[in-house]
């Protein structure tokens, strides 16, 4: 094994992994293949880069056999949380890294997988102190009790979701409804309250565990079943041996459910398929023997056909395409060689950039610096300190940011602000922003307006509107077109020095001298002048 | 040989006319300028070594109120001689002070100074004290300087020697006071004795006017010469933010290379930003920690995508007809229908492919603003722009994916070598990370691409490999302004947005 990070990298790289950290022994990975739940442990990474490397052939996850252990469901649980699949691995002999390995197994697969334990939850198990049949069943949260992981104590349901750590964390997947999944075993022993936490007396495992129970519960049964395969396929890969266990339904089907089900998936790969989608030219031999390294099972490859096995982790696996890149990471991506697609296209900007280039030309030339603000703002900010914007703006639904809770209706304040922020600095101060702004539409199909606006303040001791209708003149000039400016009254603006910027009878904007008020509530003490208008109003289509 | 302006001139020749040596508040008097103005042409003149300033040490003298009293009325010593003199030349100083109404204290100050001016003698009889006076006294420093000092505050300095000593004493007797005070001269030197004489009598003009150039008169006037080697008023120009012109380079390059520009709205769908890439409902990525979604309006009719909502939604549930076997799970309308801000550039290469003017083969890029729900600090941003785009073609396989990196990390991050590592996002499957060395700055992740899956192709009706890659071009931008703090992007900094080059 490597011992430096860039090579560390390169072999890390067949399983879509980053070295975060190297240190001693320890090396730190980010995975970033967030939907390959089989190799989110040391064993299952093990298990992919030894057929990656040639270290080894991928051994088949086999059942030793069948357990005694049986699962009966209750109809009640089935509005609540309706899917169990359990097993039982045998022969373990886990030291503290093994244990480490799995219990964070686990947590990534409640977290990611299981959707935070919503979708599917894992609970381990001394196998030898649980009597057959389990019942999968419902309890009142306030009188059946047991000893949750961690405490000596017994406890209602209740108090557990209540008082404990993880109840805090999950009991909101079950707290809404009145009876809460429980599961009992032979002897009438609570093993767990799905999802939230096992019992500290059967569902805490040790070094000196040799064989263990895992039960996975949830709402959806193929991530139920996905789940449990690969967890016990990730504790075969330390010698353990996998048993499997019967599951009764009252409902759906099948009725009788033997899990797990570690049957293989079969699929057929057309090899001018392969070479169309990576470019190659891989005869049926090098591919099959790609897709072996890649840890797939190739049954028959004749003429233009690969069947092969899918092993019953790879839960990744949708579409052809999934098993090509494999291929395509067994063969190295950096051993292809990059081709420049031989298309003919016309380049081209946009018409909306075409714009923004000759009104910013202008507003530069006319001496104004070009700015960029942020479209997320709050209303404190979009009313100017002056207007009233009740129930006008677009708001997020779930800001993070008391400064960033709704998207802009126009400029002009981001502008201000951008000048409150910039007293200190040498004046004049003349600044322009082209950007996009929000309002609400009519209707459902058009429930959001967007658009952009040009804004632009000038603010010094001689600020006034005649230089800005100067500047503003002379862009409409510029850019061909001829607005009316009317007589208007605008909260923001001075009483008798503002103007609605009007083409042909529509208002596109507004123009004037900012209102005193305004200047000072941004903690600005100069005289300011300012408009705010429509960018399609001055393109010429 | 140096040239000097106007006012230089009329500084250098009211220096003369003041004896080459004036104070600075005189000179302004004489010459008629403003102290200003004086203190300019000086500071020039100084330089060019026409004049030197001095600072001089001025000690201005004034009357006590005792002084005062004996400047009207005579010394004490002069008055008692006064006295002893018109009674017959001895007199008894009881006597004396009686007739010339002196207080007591006097006494012994009239006849010390009386002895020590040797203007008379002193003599004992029994308890009194006789004075003697047998000549005139003549009127004495002392009395000089009081008689000056009457109408007129007089410097130490400027006095001659023997009266400087006798306002010493004066001071002593504390009937003088005095106050120092440092004063600038300017004084000539013989470079600017020979300069002023020579210096033009017509006046100087400092602004050359139309007129001037018309009438030609220009050619007659002495233009005055400026020092163009001094600093002005700063002046600070419109120009573009830098960022936004590092995004406008980055535009120019993609169209070079024969792509079209895209553009959308920023508040999208969950349908266009998520279920169309084949993100199942249920993705962490559409958790409200990763997405913006709207409170009000919170919904948008899918009416106007008509029949592609049904194969979206099949294509989640059971894989459509794409060959895939779908995530298997219930579509939900509903979660679809919710407006979110855009989180990706990926859902502008949506709308792209459902464009009716969508062109096989093409080429696609846009920079879109993007939207997610993290606290600004230094890493992290809640506004940011993606540069990302589409080729589509029936041709185009994964070495032509290779193929557009690598000309992105040579053409637009000037990159010297690249690399690829396997890559994962929901919609794209084979995925490939872009890793771009440059000199100078190591190896940094410059792009994420990918084929998009059949899932997210077919839907939209687009039945040819459609390559899709996105750039990290605010990192790219970052390195190259050696900027630290992501923040710095939409810096409202005015300062550091006027020292920014314009490249």
């Amino acid at each position: 094994m490597p011992r430096d990070k860039e090579d560390l990298n390169e072999i890390f790289a067949f399983v879509k992994g980053d070295v975060e950290s190297l240190e001693g022994n320890a090396v730190s990975i980010e995975v970033k293949d967030s939907n390959r739940p089989d190799i989110w442990a040391v064993e299952g990474m093990a298990r992919a880069l030894r057929g990656y490397l040639g270290v080894g052939r991928t051994k088949e996850i086999r059942l030793a056999g069948r357990s005694n252990l049986k699962v009966v469901i209750d109809k009640r649980v089935k509005p609540i949380r309706p899917f169990i699949s359990t097993a039982i691995v045998k022969g373990l002999q886990p030291t503290d890294e093994a244990l480490k390995s799995w219990i964070n197994l686990q947590e990534k697969l409640d977290q990611t997988y299981g959707r935070k334990r919503r979708r599917a939850s894992i609970g381990f198990y001394q196998a030898d102190l649980i009597q057959s049949p389990l019942s999968y069943t419902v309890a009142n949260p306030d009188i059946i009790t047991f000893a949750p992981l961690g405490s000596e104590n017994k406890q209602s349901l209740r108090d557990i979701v209540e008082n404990h750590p993880k109840g805090a964390e999950y009991g909101e997947i079950i707290s809404q409804f009145e009876t809460w999944p429980i599961l009992v075993d032979g002897a009438d022993n609570v093993l767990s309250l799905p999802p939230v936490i096992n019992s500290n007396d059967l569902g805490r495992i040790t070094t000196e565990t040799k064989n263990i129970l895992i039960e996975v519960t949830g709402t959806n049964a193929e991530t139920v079943h996905n789940t449990l395969k690969i967890v016990v396929s990730t504790l075969a890969e330390r010698g353990g041996k996998i048993y499997s266990c019967l599951e009764i339904y009252p409902y759906g089907s099948p009725r009788r459910f033997v899990s797990p089900d570690l049957s293989p998936t079969r699929a057929q790969l057309r090899l001018s398929y392969i070479n169309t989608l990576l470019g190659t030219s891989l005869t049926l031999k090098e591919a099959s023997r790609l897709a072996e390294r890649a840890g797939y099972r190739v049954r028959i490859a004749t003429g233009d056909t690969i069947q092969l096995e899918i092993s019953c982790y790879r839960t990744d696996i949708m579409h052809s395409v999934d098993i090509i890149e494999d291929i395509a990471i067994a063969m190295d991506i950096n051993k292809l060689k990059p081709v420049w697609p031989k298309i003919w296209t016309v380049g081209n900007f946009a018409k909306e950039t075409d714009e923004t280039e000759s009104v910013g030309e202008t507003m530069i030339g006319l001496g104004f610096q070009e700015v960029l603000t942020y479209a997320l703002t709050s209303p404190a900010v979009v009313s100017n300190n002056v207007q009233s914007i009740d129930g006008k703006l677009v708001e997020l639904l779930n800001p993070r940011m008391t400064t960033h809770t709704v998207v802009r209706s126009w400029l002009l304040p981001s502008l201000l602000e951008i000048l409150s922020h910039n007293t200190h600095v040498d004046y004049p101060q003349r600044i322009f922003e082209i950007g996009p702004y929000i309002s609400r539409g009519e209707n459902l199909i058009h429930p959001i307006q967007e658009s952009r606006k040009l804004a632009a303040v000038t603010i010094h001791a001689n600020a006034g509107f005649t230089e800005i209708r100067s500047s503003f003149d002379a862009l409409a000039q510029n850019k061909g077109r001829s607005f009316q400016i009317k007589e208007t009254e605008h909260p923001s603006f001075l009483s008798g020095r503002c103007g609605a910027i009007t083409s042909d009878g529509t208002e596109v904007g507004v123009i004037g001298e900012l209102n005193p008020r305004v200047i000072k509530s941004w903690g600005l003490n100069l005289p300011a002048a300012a408009f705010e208008m429509e960018m399609s109003a001055l393109s010429l289509t | 040989m140096v040239e000097i302006s106007q006012n230089e001139a009329r500084v250098l020749k009211t220096l003369i006319d003041s004896g080459g040596k004036a104070p600075i508040e005189d000179l302004a008097k004489k010459a008629g300028l403003a102290d200003s103005a004086v203190a300019r042409a000086v500071l020039n003149l100084s330089q060019s070594q026409l004049v030197k300033e001095k600072v001089e040490k001025k000690t201005e003298l004034s009357l006590t109120d005792e002084g005062r009293t004996f400047a009207r009325g005579g010394l004490p010593e002069r008055i008692i001689l006064l006295e002893v003199k018109n009674r017959g030349g001895r007199l008894s100083l009881r006597e004396a002070l009686q007739h010339a109404k002196l207080a007591e204290k006097y006494g012994s100050i009239a006849t010390g100074w009386i002895s020590r001016k040797k203007w008379g003698t002193i003599e004992k009889s029994g308890p009194d004290l006789v004075i003697v006076v047998r000549s005139d006294a003549p009127i004495d420093d002392d009395e000089e300087i009081l008689a000056r000092l009457k109408n007129d505050d007089l410097i130490l300095e400027e006095l001659p020697s023997s009266l400087k000593e006798a306002a010493l004493r004066l001071t002593k007797r504390n009937l003088l006071e005095s106050r120092v005070r440092n004063d600038r001269e300017v004084e000539i030197t013989d470079a600017g004795r020979n300069m002023g004489v020579g210096a033009p009598s017509q006046p100087e003009v400092s602004s050359l006017t139309g007129d001037m150039i018309v009438s030609g008169e220009w050619e007659k006037v002495k233009l005055r010469s400026y020092n163009v080697s001094s600093a002005v008023p700063q002046s600070f120009p419109g120009k573009y933010h830098p960022y936004l012109r590092f995004l406008r380079m980055v535009k120019r390059k993609l169209v070079a290379l024969g792509f079209r520009e895209a553009i959308g709205p920023l508040v999208e769908t969950a349908f266009i930003n998520c279920d169309c890439l084949y993100m199942p409902q249920d993705h962490p990525a559409r958790e409200i920690h990763d997405l913006y979604y709207l409170k009000d309006p919170s919904r948008a009719s899918l009416e106007e995508y008509g029949s592609l909502v049904d194969r979206v939604a099949q294509t989640h549930e059971n894989g459509w007809k794409t060959g895939s076997t779908g995530w298997r799970y219930k579509f939900s309308r509903d979660e679809a229908s919710k407006l979110i801000l855009r989180s990706h550039g990926t859902a502008l290469s949506v709308r792209t492919m459902l464009s009716k003017d969508l062109q096989i083969p093409g080429k696609y890029f846009a920079i879109a603003r993007c939207f997610r729900p993290d606290m600004l600090d230094k890493t992290h941003l809640t506004e940011f722009n993606q540069a990302e785009g589409i080729v589509l073609d029936p041709s185009l396989n994964l070495r032509n994916l290779l193929g557009i990196l690598e000309m992105f990390a040579k053409e637009v991050a000037g990159a010297d070598k690249v690399r690829f590592k396997p890559d994962y996002f929901p919609f794209t499957e084979p995925s490939v990370e872009l890793q771009a060395y440059r000199e100078g700055f190591g190896w940094m992740e410059f792009g994420g691409s990918g084929i998009f899956r059949p899932e997210v192709t077919e839907p939209l009706g687009v039945k040819v490999p459609v390559l899709a890659w996105g750039l990290g071009i605010d990192r790219l931008y970052m390195m190259s302004r050696r900027i630290q703090d992501i923040r710095q992007l939409f810096t409202s900094d005015l300062e550091w947005i006027r020292e920014q080059m314009v490249s």
